[in-house]
């Protein structure tokens, strides 16, 4: 059914794309919800993959690799929206002191390690983990989608995964601190 | 923790924060963008096309190129003698100045007041000139080209609840207004001038009813026109190659709309949270003030260029705050300023950052020089009704006070404070 509609779509066949799109559109945004933790930037690079794929789809030559080649195109697009966050985030004078955070609210917040742990990694890491992890894909896959050689992405994942189980334990131990505190 | 119960616990977070459906507008951009674009030729369909054209016959190909040359050159050589003669001139190069900043205050202390326009000049902060006492004026916004200004005027004497004129006046100290329309409301002015200077788009308040409607005013005083159907908000706006005017609607969801200004080609852009809106100068884009604190920016089919967060709490964001969050672009179309909680965001479209004017009383309106360099705002000390006139740069050096005394807003007007641009060769 995909293959046909890759097939049409490829030729310039518009409904077709557009049965493509929505059949893939909402695995795409959970993918991009995963890598940049924001609703609005995973549209952002939903709606850009999707474009890009209809531009590009009469380059594609094996329409079998469609999926992989559908996975390196978001994972590249996130990339370019974490970017975009970053020089988003650069808030640059004279900005109101924000009120300082109560210690119950931080206590809440550290109910949910994981979430902080994955935000702080870069988008390369976070990408490298959703890829293998949520996607399930085999490492060479995996490598094409993230755009790099295969021991590359398995070294990355090591890292990723290091660097969260480091995060999530440090936090941890820092909220035991803090409940002690309160106590 | 085991490796294996790690990785159980990330998917399980996975599982959790994984959204299961998409939002109900994520593939429509995509979608009109796709029916209005032919996809990409690659390399090798490049050079299939490339041969067809090759196997053509070679006479076909050999006249065609031909008469392109051939009137190529009639062109070019055509041009010359133009020039050389005199009958062709090439355009003289211009440079858009500041001029006079419109702004009111109120003179007596009776109620009504009685508010005039002042014109002033930013370098030395006097009084080029003022709207007579004989009418009760504010609400100035100069033309594009700077010849005149649209402004709201009461006779005075009549009480504050009496018709209410929309005119227009040549910028000089000479007061010539020509009505455009006459309304027995308190109608909120913010009027966006034709790129031509020959009309006015400007949402308008109608009597007894709960809403507003979009018209357009030829601005030689021939009566307006409603332009449109749908219910407006406060803010509407031209688009800067005269094609398009953009506007919001009402109701719960404050949709975006453009409009051709002969009231065909109804589009909705937006469906929900918009505030306020304003064009490029420069392009066929829009920037708009949103319910979900941010600032905005679209293409003209309704494709999110970008999205940055203005400073404030979307929790209590009040959409009802007419005008209060309106952005404004720099000439250049690099930047947009917006008044946010009387702090003045600047927002560097080209860079994608944020910087933050803060001064000692609250900002209430704001206007950009011609340069981009510095703007020009309204502070109003808190519990007092008029405030100062100053010039705040954008890199950090002080505010040079302008004027005493003036005010941000009067007689329900939104455009209460205008910088007047001037060619010059």
């Amino acid at each position: 059914m995909t293959r046909d509609l890759v097939d049409r779509a490829k030729q310039g066949d518009r409904d077709a794309f557009e049965q493509l799109a929505r059949s893939v559109a909402t695995r795409l945004y959970a993918t991009a919800t995963l890598i940049l933790r924001d609703t609005y930037l995973a549209s952002d690079a939903v709606q850009e993959t999707l474009i890009e794929v209809w531009r590009k789809l009469p380059m594609l030559r094996d329409t079998q690799a469609f999926e992989a080649w559908l996975n390196k195109i978001l994972v590249r697009r996130c990339y370019a929206a974490a970017r975009q966050t970053r020089r988003l985030q650069a808030v640059v004078t004279n900005i109101e002191v924000a009120p300082s955070v109560r210690s119950d609210e931080w206590l809440v917040d550290a109910r949910d390690e994981i979430e902080r742990a994955f935000r702080r990694l870069s988008p390369d890491q976070r990408a490298v983990l959703v890829v293998h992890h949520r996607l399930g894909l085999a490492d060479a896959d995996a490598a094409v989608a993230l755009g790099i050689p295969v021991g590359t992405m398995k070294s990355r994942l090591n890292r990723a995964t290091a660097a969260l189980r480091a995060s999530v334990e440090a936090d941890s131990r820092d909220v035991a601190a803090v409940k002690g505190n309160v106590a | 923790m085991s490796s294996a119960d790690f990785d159980r616990r990330l998917n399980d977070w996975f599982d959790a924060v994984e959204p299961r459906t998409v939002p109900l507008d994520l593939l429509a951009p995509v979608l009109r963008h796709v029916a209005q674009t032919r996809q990409d030729r690659g390399p090798w369909q490049r050079f299939v096309a490339t041969i067809e054209l090759a196997r053509r016959p070679m006479t076909q190909v050999s006249w065609g190129l031909g008469l392109l040359i051939v009137t190529a050159l009639l062109i070019v050589a055509l041009a010359a003698v133009g020039l050389a003669a005199g009958i062709i001139r090439l355009p003289a190069k211009t440079t858009i100045v500041d001029g006079l900043i419109a702004v009111q205050d109120e003179i007596g202390s009776e109620e009504p007041g009685s508010y005039r326009i002042r014109f002033i000049d930013p370098r030395t902060g006097t009084d080029v000139f003022t709207t007579p006492s004989s009418v009760r004026a504010c609400g100035a916004q100069f033309s594009p080209d700077g010849s005149q200004y649209a402004f709201l005027y009461q006779d005075a004497g009549s009480d504050a609840g009496n018709d209410i004129s929309v005119a227009v006046a040549p910028a000089v100290a000479d007061f010539q207004p020509t009505l455009l329309m006459r309304k027995p409301v308190q109608m909120y002015f913010d009027p966006a001038w034709a790129p031509d200077a020959r009309s006015l788009a400007s949402t308008m308040e109608v009597a007894d009813l709960a809403f507003r409607e979009l018209w357009v005013l030829p601005a030689d005083g021939r009566g307006g026109r409603r332009l449109t159907e749908v219910q407006t908000s406060f803010s509407a706006d031209w688009s800067t190659d005269g094609e398009w005017i953009a506007f919001v609607g009402v109701g719960l969801t404050h949709p975006l709309y453009i409009i051709r200004p002969d009231g065909s080609d109804l589009r909705l852009l937006v469906p929900s949270g918009v505030d306020s809106v304003a064009w490029s100068p420069v392009r066929r884009e829009l920037a708009f003030s949103a319910s979900d604190a941010r600032l905005h920016v679209i293409s003209l089919n309704g494709t999110e260029l970008l999205a940055m967060d203005d400073g404030r709490d979307p929790i209590t964001t009040d959409l009802t705050g007419a005008g209060v969050i309106a952005p404004v672009w720099s000439d250049d179309g690099t930047k947009v300023a917006m008044v946010v909680d009387g702090a003045l965001k600047i927002f560097d479209i080209a860079a994608g950052s944020v910087a933050s004017i803060v001064l000692p009383d609250p900002i209430s309106r704001s206007v950009w020089s011609a340069s981009g360099r510095t703007l020009v705002v309204v502070t109003t000390p808190a519990e007092q009704v008029s405030g100062d006139l100053l010039e705040v740069s954008l890199n950090g050096t002080a505010p040079r006070l302008i004027a005493h005394g003036v005010r941000a807003n009067c007689m329900s007007a939104s455009a209460a404070l205008s910088w007047q641009r001037l060619t010059q060769p």
